[in-house]
């Protein structure tokens, strides 16, 4: 597992694409989801998000990658690479909608990543 | 006897059970596929647990398949009964992970800060931040962190992987677009396969969450249980519909 931090808004980790090695992506995106102050709720869609995303046979190849970038109570999370047409799938799309509501499909460098974003509601938002 | 010929006796045995309630024909059918469930118990022997305990909760999971089976569907019993039967004996395993790989301190944090989620939610009228949980708790911040995450990572069993290898999707790609469209997809069958492997609460909140929108919290509070619960159940269910068609690994 590599960890770099390029600036104190950015991460990247890195880690092999094995469902035991999710959980340290977890604790990184928690890590961050609590520096911006998200709600709990919040935190375990995105969370759960991830988990949907990077789960088995839909990375591709040996490793993965989580980028963030947080920006004034905004997180921005690409993830991958993923097999193509992972994207597109209505299932995981079903999952990501009333979780981080809308993600994208991102191509780098020939391979496919998803891009989440999302901001920590306001208090009025959040109230009831 | 042939698969034909099998599949006709299931077919006259659930029209039996199913229209005239007859009993008798539920347990000659337990009894005809109990081969069938000791061969899916023998897959994931090994791990653990006794081969009998496996049958039974197999047993389990098929005597829940013969009861939820719709004879309209026109599918086989055994194509419906297969996914229903592994996806209870994946429960078992999930069920006694949580005693096994969790520590003691993580897990009785858990249980706190289970507690205060709800508690917390309910003064303050939204969710609280992880910072307020921490002080609530009196711990700190990463330790809450660190128990919300262990106390998420018995659901994340290794053993699910999609239905048809790498990039192949999972049964939550056969669901459709429309709001509970799902009975409308051209598979119905593997929906039906992966929802019927979860039990009628994992269903109900997978549909409260992921076709009627509610929130964890909604969702807690529609069902009675804790959020901390929902969003186990959540994971559970999820990995439950993305596995229960393949084949263990080993």
């Amino acid at each position: 597992m590599s960890t770099n931090v390029p600036a104190i808004d950015a991460i990247a980790v890195t880690v092999p694409a094995e469902r035991r090695f999710l959980g340290v992506v977890n604790l990184v995106l928690g890590g961050l989801c609590t520096r911006l102050d998200f709600p709990y709720e919040q935190v375990d869609d995105l969370q759960l998000a991830v988990d949907s995303v990077l789960a088995p046979g839909r990375p591709h190849g040996a490793d993965v990658t989580l980028e963030a970038e947080a920006d004034e109570g905004r997180l921005r999370l690409l993830l991958g690479p993923l097999a193509p047409g992972t994207a597109d799938q209505p299932g995981l799309q079903r999952v990501l909608g009333p979780l981080v509501g809308a993600s994208r499909a991102v191509e780098r460098e020939g391979a496919e990543w998803i891009a989440i974003e999302v901001a920590r509601p306001s208090a009025g938002a959040q109230a009831g | 006897m042939s698969v034909a010929a099998a599949g006709r006796r299931h077919a006259d045995l659930l029209a039996a059970y199913h229209e005239q309630g007859d009993p008798a024909a539920r347990d000659a059918l337990v009894e005809n596929l109990m081969p069938l469930v000791r061969s899916l118990a023998a897959r994931y022997a090994g791990r653990g647990e006794q081969l009998e305990d496996l049958v039974q909760v197999g047993a389990i999971g098929l005597i829940k398949a013969i009861d939820r089976f719709d004879t309209d569907r026109g599918v086989e019993l055994t194509t419906y009964a297969v996914p229903t039967i592994v996806g209870e004996i994946r429960r078992h395993f999930r069920d006694k992970a949580w005693a096994v790989h969790v520590p003691r301190r993580l897990k009785e944090l858990n249980v706190r800060l289970s507690r205060l989620l709800d508690e917390l939610t309910t003064d303050l009228g939204r969710s609280p931040t992880i910072t307020e949980l921490a002080t609530a708790a009196d711990v700190e911040e990463e330790d809450v962190i660190d128990a919300l995450e262990s106390s998420q990572a018995y659901t994340a069993r290794p053993l699910s992987t999609p239905v048809d290898g790498e990039g192949g999707g999972d049964l939550l790609d056969t669901l459709g677009d429309e709001e509970r469209g799902y009975e409308d997809v051209d598979d119905g069958s593997l929906v039906e396969a992966g929802l019927a492997a979860l039990d009628e609460r994992e269903r109900r909140i997978v549909e409260l969450r992921f076709f009627d929108g509610l929130t964890q919290s909604q969702i807690a509070a529609e069902i009675g249980i804790s959020q901390m619960h929902v969003s186990r159940l959540l994971r559970r269910a999820l990995e439950t519909m993305r596995g229960t068609l393949e084949e263990p690994s080993a």
